[in-house]
């Protein structure tokens, strides 16, 4: 800085430090409010990463949902879900306004009488049976003969009229002429009609009968647990896959939050540098209060996001989720799962920092494009060789395990894991240290060539 | 003190460093004067000397330090409080109006909006700012582009402004304008550019700082600076045929500079360029007058002993 006495001082020079006192606090925030002001970084910078972030989370909240529901099948959710389809499916009423079972159905066999002129000429036997676009029309060569009972059973509560005719021609044809049935279906209504089949009670009463009898076998197993040797504690099976699915939530919302705090930084230094004003605001402002108000619109985005997209998810997920799976997820105690968000929040932005500034140093290179990938594949030769010491037993084993989910950048995947597979607290801690050292690092022995580069960025 | 020393500047064994084999390094120098210039070939390191003094650049080791002394005071200037800055492309946000951009660097730095209306307002008449208010930045040229931040400038009311290049791509009326406006303001505030127009830094400079290859090759007053590159000029008056005598003098002597100007040849090199120049000069009956060097015919000079030795490495 250029100190008070006009002398430039190498200790409180340094390009990315700041001093987070109030008073600079509350002028990079002014500085941030003025930049938001600018409706292009307002929508660019706030406004639309707020909106697909929250989306993102939203469908991600929606999937995991829908998947914890399919893993906690049983024959009793079966059954509600067959008996609620009756009451209420979103297809019927999609199709006929009402979500019930339509009326039985009444069966129509044409009949060939004498055309105008020398033809004959296919009709409906009554008024009633004159065809609509949601009927299903059999064509068969003898409409007078053919026996229909397997048709009506399973379109029974879909459909209201089925035809039995030569050449009639509703939403669906089913023609039976051939060798083999054939199904034509001539528009979305028809595609959704022949969906309803799906929930056929018949068909749901067989499901519900299947799926107890795999209750029944899976009762006489009890609660499953992983033993192997070499995990630290037992792995309980039946929570595997919500603590899981809890996991990768709380991981996406961290990947998110980083997303959109690297993206506010470089979305400012490229929209100030493009215009050729970086390095004058910077210069008349001072770096501390620039990149201050950088960090205070990073806050600002960061914040705006979990605030609105921590309550959604725990509202969503409370339904599906057990308190057992949050206890795995959670850890022994508070202490533990702080560590643990910690050491992902530093190594998933220490792996995004070093993506992210190689593209930057080397964007000018024919093979810039694969740096970003480079801490993914570390990541991934890390889960392997950390999955591969399973297969061994023994001290060398453990310690390879150790070191790999210790390593920053390797050890991520199982850190992430860690819940589960409980690497112990040490390791976590070593990791989350390990990896905020080298985070802080890279960030200092890149600010030089930040500050350098700056109209570059 | 006259407003031509009231800016001070301390460099005190100063080495920047950023990218692998690129250096600024100077050693211990004081200067005094008001309007600086930074001159060298390209890739001199005039821009890393413009950033350092901005504080956007952190030396390795050493200092820089500028004062600005006004009435007995001495005044530590800071960047983000007594400097300014316009570069040499210009500076303004593509997608909003050049109005909406001064307004917030009125807004941030006087806590006013409509500050260029009023105490300002001078700054946007005399660089004809008016007639672009309602532009987008994308729609500006190069030229326009600079004006506005040179305006903008000049509204922050600094101690020290700073220039990278202000005069490329002006026409002359703009390049007269704008140096007609530093050149007032300099009363007020005191001024470091960098720029190939010699014949407006040498109307404007006090000082000059000659860089080559990232190290300072000369410092100090303009006149004693240019005399320190390359010697004398030798004003010739007489010569019969001066055009061809001036052809004759750069075919003999190719490291000198020589101009003609009507019947008037100028030799501007090292050396005792009387004793040099006499069996050419013999056999008429000229008039010669020894005298300092143009900065313009300096540099000229220098460059062309940089380019020289370049080639010879």
């Amino acid at each position: 800085m250029w100190g008070d006495r006009g002398r430039f001082n190498p200790q409180t020079q340094g390009v990315n430090r700041f001093s987070f006192f109030p008073g600079s606090l509350v002028g990079s925030f002014k500085l941030a409010l003025q930049f938001v002001r600018i409706p292009r970084l307002f929508f660019s910078l706030l406004f639309f990463p707020l909106l697909i972030g929250l989306g993102i989370v939203y469908v991600q909240a929606l999937v995991t949902g829908i998947a914890l529901k399919g893993f906690q099948r049983n024959s009793s959710t079966v059954e509600h879900f067959f008996r609620e389809q009756q009451e209420f499916n979103i297809g019927r009423f999609i199709l006929y306004g009402e979500g019930g079972l339509r009326p039985s159905i009444r069966v129509c066999r044409w009949i060939e009488q004498q055309g105008d002129t020398a033809t004959r000429i296919e009709v409906p036997p009554t008024s009633e049976c004159q065809p609509d676009r949601l009927d299903v029309a059999l064509q068969v060569l003898d409409p007078a003969a053919f026996d229909p009972t397997q048709y009506v059973q399973a379109f029974q509560g879909n459909v209201e009229r089925l035809h039995l005719c030569r050449s009639c021609h509703p939403d669906i044809i089913i023609d039976l002429t051939g060798a083999a049935p054939r199904t034509r279906l001539t528009s979305v209504w028809a595609f959704i009609l022949v969906n309803l089949l799906n929930y056929h009670p018949e068909l749901g009463q067989q499901y519900v009968a299947v799926m107890k009898g795999y209750d029944d076998m899976m009762a006489l197993l009890g609660k499953n647990y992983l033993e192997l040797p070499g995990f630290n504690s037992v792995v309980p099976l039946s929570e595997l896959v919500p603590v899981m699915l809890l996991i990768i939530n709380i991981a996406a919302v961290v990947v998110i939050a980083l997303w959109l705090a690297l993206k506010a930084h470089r979305k400012v230094l490229d929209y100030f540098a493009y215009s050729g004003v970086l390095l004058p605001m910077v210069a008349a402002i001072g770096k501390q209060r620039f990149y201050g108000a950088i960090w205070a619109l990073t806050l600002l985005r960061v914040g705006a996001f979990l605030l609105g997209a921590i309550p959604f998810l725990i509202i969503s997920l409370a339904d599906f989720v057990k308190m057992d799976s949050v206890r795995v997820a959670l850890g022994d105690n508070l202490l533990t799962f702080a560590i643990w968000l910690l050491a992902i929040v530093a190594g998933l932005a220490f792996a995004t920092l070093v993506g992210s500034v190689a593209d930057l140093k080397h964007r000018f290179h024919l093979l810039s494009f694969a740096y970003r990938y480079v801490p993914l594949i570390l990541c991934i030769i890390g889960a392997f060789v950390w999955a591969f010491t399973f297969l061994f037993e023994g001290a060398t084993a453990h310690l390879v395990r150790s070191i790999t989910a210790g390593t920053p950048i390797l050890g991520i995947a199982p850190i992430l894991v860690a819940p589960l597979f409980k690497p112990g607290t040490m390791v976590i801690l070593i990791h989350m240290l390990l990896t905020t050292g080298l985070l802080i690092l890279a960030l200092r022995s890149n600010a030089r060539w930040f500050a350098a580069h700056l109209e570059d960025l | 003190m006259s407003h031509a020393e009231r800016l001070h500047a301390d460099i005190e064994n100063l080495v920047i460093q950023y990218d692998e084999g690129f250096r600024l390094r100077c050693a211990d120098l004081h200067l005094k004067g008001h309007v600086f210039a930074i001159l060298g070939h390209n890739g001199a390191g005039k821009s890393t000397f413009i950033k350092a003094t901005l504080g956007l650049l952190q030396p390795l080791h050493g200092s820089l330090r500028f004062t600005y002394h006004d009435d007995g005071v001495s005044i530590p200037l800071l960047p983000e409080r007594h400097m300014a800055f316009c570069p040499e492309n210009g500076a303004v946000f593509a997608d909003i109006s050049v109005e909406s951009y001064i307004q917030l660097w009125c807004r941030i730095k006087h806590g006013n909006a409509a500050y260029y209306k009023q105490d300002g307002s001078r700054y946007i008449e005399q660089l004809h700012i008016a007639p672009l208010m309602r532009k987008l930045g994308r729609e500006l040229s190069k030229g326009q582009r600079r004006r506005v931040q040179t305006a903008i400038g000049f509204l922050l009311e600094p101690k020290l402004f700073l220039f990278d290049e202000p005069f490329d791509g002006l026409d002359v009326q703009r390049t007269s304008e704008l140096a007609d406006l530093m050149s007032t303001e300099s009363a007020r505030m005191a001024v470091i550019l960098s720029s190939h127009r010699m014949d407006v830094v040498e109307r404007l400079a006090d000082t000059v700082i000659v860089l080559r290859e990232g190290q300072i090759e000369a410092a100090g007053p303009t006149q004693e600076v240019a005399a320190q590159l390359c010697g004398h000029t030798l004003r010739i008056s007489g010569l019969p045929k001066p055009e061809e005598q001036a052809d004759g003098i750069r075919q003999r002597f190719p490291h000198y500079i020589v101009n003609r100007l009507g019947t008037e040849v100028t030799v501007t090199g090292e050396g005792s360029l009387p004793e040099t120049l006499a069996p050419l000069l013999e056999p008429y009956a000229v008039q010669t007058e020894l005298t300092p060097p143009s900065l313009t015919d300096a540099i000229s000079y220098h460059l062309r002993q940089v380019r020289t030795t370049v080639t010879t490495d």
